[in-house]
């Protein structure tokens, strides 16, 4: 070949490179339709700052899976404004060194940005400075506990911290009557940040932690850190780790010890991402048998609100790549309310600007005299266009923020079915939980 | 001790898989100086492809020969349309380590673009669980690793008995003298891409039956190890690797046996580190079996 010949096989493979790694719609993984993939000038934007690749590379379709359905009820209900609405997406990789110069190319070149869902806790110390920066209201999901008193006006979360999950996982643990804990948590700060609220409300509680591992993810083999464990003679296993590596850590465990060991998981370990290979791995039979996990409690899924949300998402198969199997998660119900907060205080405040609706995102989910409760989006619009007061319950509501922008949750304790559906046994109160806090 | 002899066993089966992927990385790296950091992200292809023949029904350890295959046919293919065109054109090492570079992104990108960014895990029988000196092994692992040990020992027949063997020392010796002696260096250099690529597809697979579960970046993490061992033993030095993969598998595993198995990987990198700082160009560097020894041979 010559290099004319060169150059004409090159340019197109040098090309579909460019595409392939930097199309945001492909580079997520993520087949979405033309309304929601570009928005035009007029549409506004929600955007999900999350991870699409590396380790956590399933946060991002879980998060984003929230914001289609919301998206969809919000433009079947006339829009906010008379603008449509688009949900767009952000991969972070779950690395701040790739998340802060995404954050600022995202928050420079998207027309209309108005709310941001995310970060996760990969990210978020190094990405939301800039969405402060921005004046962007921005929903996280991050955990990190330094955030239950972030005194950024932009910044709200109503996922509970990890440190709370921590504290859930250890009195549901005491509850069950064990006293020798081994932690298995990976070494990222999504998983780390569980960590330290555990060991120290299982030590209060009168339990010892005999073995306290903190695992590199997505390894080959973890027999050796097993084998330590073992030898502590653990009673339960705490932990969180990926899917990756937890399929291979417990099928592992499961050879050396001739089977598993009870395990208390955090909510990661209740996603269809974690069930399907770690099930695969070890047989549904034992992970039914010996897995349970905390999740913030979510309402039953029934009632207008879930319904509503459950058909929006069920009709977004376009956008979303199996829809049903996000219909009872926690996650994505969490993130569709995100976003109806958002284009709600929008209404109020009649003004999509992110600095002006910023200050109505409090008063559109506080209780307060006269308000209405509302529990969709369309009913908020309605009641809103009547010059009401509305509080937002939504799906996972009610929204009680805190000075800090904070909601707090109490927890259910969760296994899995033979088909990878959540069956809750038990729960955790607020109440307990700030027991052992004080 | 117990616990020493059984991080032992557990190194000795990190480093047998280890090795397969090691000894096709350096023999890329030997015979056509390339550095390439697409082979990671050609490993987690090669395991996608035995995955697939073992969701069709196909038994897990015949996925080795598909996930060789398909690791064999990709490398030759890259190499071919890609990496050939852009070294006859001048690029140097480090372009084209940044051609190999984006090759993985590209791949890992795809992946997640036709399969989306979920876990794929064999379906792989647990195997029963032997105990000898201290150390505890399961029979797959047993057999992967005696796959491995068989395949270390016929590509050292090959390297060394065979003309093929000793085409691909003189080419890696030097390509030019090589050509004029009458050697086929570009079909010698499909042979490495494809024998390599074979190595990177088996490493692949097997490191999937042995960690059950893997996604698109799986291969790309697992790299760093396996270029860890590679310079370690020596670039190019197919001996080298061996010995680069038995250190680095061993002494990760250990230590996850004696302080926290945060620092396993660390553990291997700082041994890497010593070792250069005292053999900067890696323990095997003067049995040179692939450069210097081809040149003795043909000689």
């Amino acid at each position: 070949m010559n290099a004319t010949h060169h150059m004409r096989f090159l340019v197109p493979v040098v090309s579909l490179a460019i595409l392939v790694t930097t199309g945001p719609g492909l580079s997520s993984g993520y087949a979405r339709s033309p309304s929601s993939r570009v928005a035009s000038s007029s549409r506004l934007v929600f955007e999900t700052f999350e991870p699409y690749s590396g380790p956590d590379a399933a946060f991002g379709p879980l998060i984003q899976a929230g914001c289609f359905p919301a998206a969809r009820l919000m433009n079947q209900a006339g829009g906010i404004g008379g603008h449509q609405v688009a949900c767009n997406s952000t991969d972070t990789k779950g690395d701040p060194a790739d998340a802060v110069p995404a954050a600022r190319r995202m928050i420079a070149t998207t027309s209309n940005l108005v709310g941001i869902i995310g970060p996760s806790s990969d990210e978020s110390t190094a990405t939301i400075p800039v969405f402060q920066q921005a004046h962007v209201p921005f929903f996280t999901n991050a955990g990190q506990a330094i955030f239950r008193q972030d005194s950024s006006p932009y910044f709200y979360r109503i996922y509970p911290p990890d440190d709370s999950a921590g504290y859930a996982m250890a009195v549901w643990g005491h509850q069950k009557g064990y006293k020798r804990a081994a932690a298995v948590f990976g070494n990222d700060p999504s998983e780390q940040g569980t960590v330290p609220t555990f060991l120290k409300a299982f030590t209060k509680l009168g339990g010892k932690i005999v073995s306290n591992q903190s695992v590199a993810l997505d390894h080959p083999s973890y027999r050796s850190e097993i084998e330590r464990m073992l030898q502590a003679k653990p009673q339960v296993i705490f932990t969180e780790i990926d899917p990756q590596t937890a399929a291979t850590f417990f099928s592992e465990l499961q050879q050396l010890n001739g089977s598993l060991l009870p395990i208390i998981g955090a909510d990661p370990t209740l996603l269809p991402t974690w069930f399907g290979p770690v099930a695969k791995a070890i047989g549904t039979s034992n992970l039914i048998k010996y897995h349970t996990a905390e999740q913030p409690a979510t309402p039953a899924s029934t009632g207008v609100a879930w319904h509503t949300y459950n058909g929006a998402l069920r009709a977004s198969s376009a956008d979303i790549r199996n829809p049903a199997q996000y219909s009872s998660n926690y996650t994505p119900e969490v993130e569709y309310d995100s976003v109806n907060i958002m284009g709600l205080a929008m209404l109020a405040a009649k003004s999509t600007k992110p600095s002006v609706y910023n200050a109505y995102i409090t008063r559109v989910t506080a209780p307060s005299r006269g308000a209405v409760v509302v529990r969709t989006f369309k009913a908020g619009k309605a009641a809103l266009a009547h010059h009401k007061r509305i509080q937002y319950l939504g799906v996972t509501g009610p929204f009680l923020f805190n000075r800090y922008h904070n909601a707090p949750v109490r927890f259910e304790i969760d296994h899995f079915d033979k088909k990878g559906n959540l069956v809750t046994i038990g729960h955790v109160t607020a109440a307990e939980i700030a027991a052992i806090i004080k | 001790m117990d616990l020493f002899m059984a991080g032992l066993g557990f190194g000795l089966i990190a480093a047998s898989i280890m090795a397969l992927a090691a000894v096709g990385f350096t023999l890329q790296l030997g015979v056509a100086d390339i550095f390439n950091f697409s082979f990671g992200a050609v490993m987690t292809a090669s395991a996608l492809a035995g995955y697939e023949a073992n969701a069709a029904g196909l038994n897990v350890w015949l996925c080795l020969p598909v996930g060789a295959a398909f690791g064999a046919a990709l490398s030759v293919c890259l190499n071919r349309a890609i990496l050939t065109p852009f070294m006859h054109r001048g690029a140097g090492l480090f372009g084209m380590v940044i051609v190999t570079l984006g090759l993985a992104i590209v791949i890992q990108n795809l992946i997640l673009a036709i399969w989306g960014p979920v876990y794929f895990t064999y379906q792989v029988d647990n195997s029963s669980t032997v105990r000898w000196a201290g150390m505890i092994l399961t029979t797959s692992q047993i057999a992967l690793a005696a796959c491995s040990a068989a395949i270390m020992v016929v590509l050292h027949l090959l390297l060394t008995k065979t003309k093929l063997g000793k085409a691909m020392r003189a080419t890696a010796a030097n390509a030019d003298l090589a050509r004029t002696s009458g050697i086929r260096t570009s079909r010698v250099n499909d042979t490495v891409w494809a024998l390599s690529g074979a190595l990177c597809g088996l490493g692949g697979v097997a490191f999937v039956i042995n960690t059950v579960s893997f996604q698109a970046a799986t291969g790309t993490d697992y790299l760093i190890l396996v270029v860890a061992a590679a310079v370690l033993g020596g670039a190019g030095q197919p001996y080298g690797a061996m010995i680069g993969a038995l250190i680095v598998g061993v002494a990760s595993e250990v230590s996850a046996t004696v302080i926290s198995p945060d620092y396993k990987d660390v553990v291997a990198l700082v041994i890497l580190i010593g070792v250069l700082l005292v053999r900067p160009r890696g323990l095997m560097a003067s049995v040179d079996l692939v450069q210097a020894g081809g040149e003795e041979t043909i000689a």
